[in-house]
C-alpha cells in the first residue's frame, strides 16, 4: 500500500462483478450511506471456490482487502474459505487499523455468499 | 511561473494562488529594506518611513478597488477581516440600538458561520437562510427575514466551494432599506469584480491577498466612511488602524497585497477572458464522464468547477486523483477533516454526494495543454473507480442520480 497514488487499483484482478453471473452466489451488504457498499461474487464447485469477486463502493483499502480476500480463497474448499479473517488483509497490505471495520464488513459479505453459518465456520475474531 | 508545487498538477487556486514573481519581489525587497526593520508605530525616522510605506500601499490598494484610502483596514486576512465585520459591526449596532439579529447564508465561509456562532452565544438572534439546490440565494429570500431588528446581513459574493456567484446588488439594497450593515466576504471575488467598491450597496468587504496571488497572512476590510460603518474592534491593545485593529501591521505582507491587487486589477479582463476560455475546455472535456453532479450554477465563477462524482467514494476519489491533480473536496479549510462540506450539506446533496466531491479551481497561468491533462486524469481514474463500484453499475443499469442517493429531485449534470 505504500504506492496509494499509483494507480494500483486499476490492476486489481478480483473486484468487478463476473462478466457472466450465471452460477454465481451474490451476498450484498452496507449501501452508499453507509460508506461502504459491498457485492461478493462466488463460484463454488463440488465445494470448492472456483472464483471469488468484490464489487466496492468504498475507499481504496476497501478494494485492496476486498482483492486480497478474493485470491486467498479462489482453489480452497468452502469450508476452509469461511474461516478466513479479513483483518490478516491489514498487516499482508500494510494498512492502518482504522480499515479493520471494512475488512470486517467485506467478510461478512463474502460468508453471507458462501453460506457460511449454514455450515458452521464462523471465525472467531 | 510555474503554479505547479509538486509532480501533481495544482487546481487548487481557489484554495491559495501562487505569489506573483513581482510580488514576491516586492516582498522580499519590504523585508530587507531599512524601513522593514521598524515599528510603524515608532516615533523615529525609521519607524516613519515604514508607516509611510504602510500608507502608500493603503492608497495603492484602495485605488486597485475603487475606494478611499482611509476606508482600509489591515488585517491578518480575510478569515479576521469577516470576523471584525461580523462580530465588531453587529455589536456596534447594536450598542447603538440598531437591532440584535443577523442575517446570514448557511453556505458561508466558517468565518462567518463561526462568527454568527458567537454573536448568538451574546444574545444576538442568527437567522442562517438556506439556498436553492444550486447555491443561489433569491433575492426574496432575504427580504423575507428582514426587518427593523436586523443589525446586519453577511453573504459573500462568490463561495468559495462552488463558485456561485450572489446577486450582491440586489441583497445589499434590500439589507440597507431594512436599516442593516451589508457585509460582503470577497476573499474570492475582487479578481471578478470590476466595479468601485463604493458604487455597490455594502459596507464592509472582507479581502485576501494569497487569493489573488499575494502572499497569505494579510488581508483587508474594507469598511464604508461615508455613510460610516462603525466597528468595535476585535482585536484590542493597541491603536493601530484607528483603533480598529491593534497590532504591529506587517509591513512587508502589506507592501506584497497592494502589489497583488495593482497587478490583478491592470490585468484582470485579460485574466478572466483566460480562464473562461480554460473553463469551457474543462466543461466539454469533463462532460463525457457523465454522472457529474453539478455544485453550482452554470453562470457562477469560471475560475470554480465543483461536482460531485456519482459512484464513486469520495476518499477513493481523492486518493487515487491526489498523485496527478491537486484538487480539494471542499474549502481547503476544512477539507482536511474530512467531514463532508457543510455548503453542499445546506445545497441538500446527500453525505454520500458531498463527500464524492471535487473542487477544482483554475488560475491565470495554466494552460490549455494542462487542462487537457487534468481531464484525461480524471476520466482515467473515475473509469477505474467506477469498474468495481455497484452504485455504478446500477446506473448503468438506469437507475438515476436522485434515485441512487435518495434525493427528491434530480440534480443538474455536468453535460
Amino acid at each position: 500500500m505504500a504506492d496509494r497514488e499509483g494507480g494500483w487499483w486499476s490492476r486489481l484482478s478480483h473486484v468487478g462483478g463476473p462478466v457472466d453471473a450465471s452460477g454465481y452466489r451474490v451476498a450484498e451488504i452496507g449501501g452508499l450511506s453507509d460508506g461502504l457498499w459491498v457485492v461478493a461474487w462466488v463460484h463454488v464447485d463440488d465445494e470448492v471456490i472456483a472464483d471469488a469477486r468484490f464489487e466496492v463502493y468504498g475507499a481504496l483499502e476497501a478494494l485492496a482487502i476486498a482483492d486480497w480476500l478474493a485470491a486467498r480463497i479462489i482453489g480452497h474448499a468452502r469450508q476452509a474459505a469461511c474461516r478466513i479473517n479479513a483483518r490478516d488483509a491489514l498487516d499482508a497490505l500494510g494498512l492502518p487499523a482504522e480499515a479493520g471495520g471494512d475488512a470486517l464488513r467485506i467478510e461478512d459479505a463474502l460468508r453471507l455468499a458462501l453460506s457460511c453459518d449454514a455450515i458452521g465456520g464462523r471465525y472467531e475474531h | 511561473m510555474t503554479a505547479a508545487r509538486s509532480r501533481a498538477l495544482y487546481l487548487d487556486y481557489a484554495a491559495s494562488t501562487p505569489v506573483d514573481p513581482a510580488v514576491a519581489q516586492c516582498v522580499n525587497d519590504a523585508l530587507v529594506s531599512e524601513e522593514g526593520v521598524a515599528n510603524p508605530a515608532s516615533a523615529h525616522p525609521a519607524g516613519r518611513a515604514a508607516a509611510a510605506r504602510i500608507e502608500a500601499a493603503r492608497e495603492t490598494l484602495a485605488t486597485a478597488i475603487g475606494a478611499d484610502a482611509r476606508e482600509i483596514i489591515w488585517t491578518s486576512g480575510a478569515t479576521e477581516a469577516d470576523n471584525l465585520a461580523v462580530l465588531g459591526g453587529a455589536r456596534m449596532q447594536r450598542a447603538r440600538g440598531r437591532g440584535h439579529r443577523v442575517v446570514t447564508v448557511a453556505t458561508e465561509h466558517d468565518a462567518v458561520l463561526a462568527a454568527c456562532e458567537r454573536l448568538a452565544r451574546e444574545g444576538f438572534a442568527v437567522t442562517r437562510l438556506l439556498p436553492d439546490s444550486d447555491g443561489y440565494l433569491a433575492p426574496d429570500a432575504l427580504a423575507e427575514v428582514l426587518g427593523d431588528d436586523v443589525a446586519l446581513v453577511s453573504v459573500m459574493s462568490i463561495n468559495n466551494e462552488t463558485g456561485v456567484i450572489q446577486d450582491g446588488p440586489a441583497l445589499g439594497e434590500l439589507a440597507h432599506a431594512s436599516g442593516a450593515l451589508m457585509h460582503v466576504d470577497a476573499a474570492q471575488g475582487m479578481a471578478e469584480w470590476p466595479e468601485r467598491l463604493a458604487d455597490r450597496p455594502v459596507d464592509l468587504v472582507s479581502l485576501s491577498a494569497h487569493k489573488w496571488y499575494g502572499p497569505p497572512g494579510v488581508g483587508a476590510l474594507w469598511r464604508r466612511l461615508e455613510p460610516r460603518a462603525r466597528l468595535e474592534p476585535v482585536i484590542i491593545g493597541g491603536g493601530q488602524e484607528t483603533g480598529l485593529r491593534a497590532g504591529t501591521p506587517a509591513l512587508h505582507q502589506i507592501v506584497g497585497m497592494a502589489e497583488a491587487f495593482r497587478l490583478g486589477s491592470q490585468r484582470r479582463a485579460v485574466d478572466q477572458a483566460h480562464i473562461a476560455r480554460l473553463r469551457e475546455r474543462l466543461e466539454q472535456g469533463l462532460a463525457g464522464i457523465g454522472g457529474l453532479v453539478r455544485n453550482g450554477r452554470r453562470d457562477g465563477s469560471a475560475r470554480i468547477l465543483n461536482v460531485s462524482v456519482a459512484g464513486v467514494h469520495g476518499d477513493a476519489l481523492r486518493t487515487a486523483l491526489g498523485g496527478e491533480l491537486t484538487v480539494s473536496a471542499g474549502s481547503a479549510c476544512s477539507s482536511r477533516e474530512g467531514v463532508p462540506s457543510h455548503v453542499l450539506q445546506a445545497m441538500g446533496r446527500p453525505e454520500a454526494l458531498a463527500a464524492a466531491a471535487l473542487r477544482i479551481s483554475l488560475g491565470r497561468e495554466l494552460s490549455e495543454v494542462q487542462i487537457d491533462a487534468a481531464v484525461a486524469a480524471m476520466v482515467r481514474v473515475i473509469a477505474q473507480l467506477r469498474g468495481p463500484s455497484p452504485a455504478w453499475r446500477h446506473m448503468q443499469a438506469g437507475a438515476s442520480v436522485a434515485e441512487l442517493y435518495g434525493m427528491a429531485d434530480e440534480p443538474v449534470l455536468v453535460a
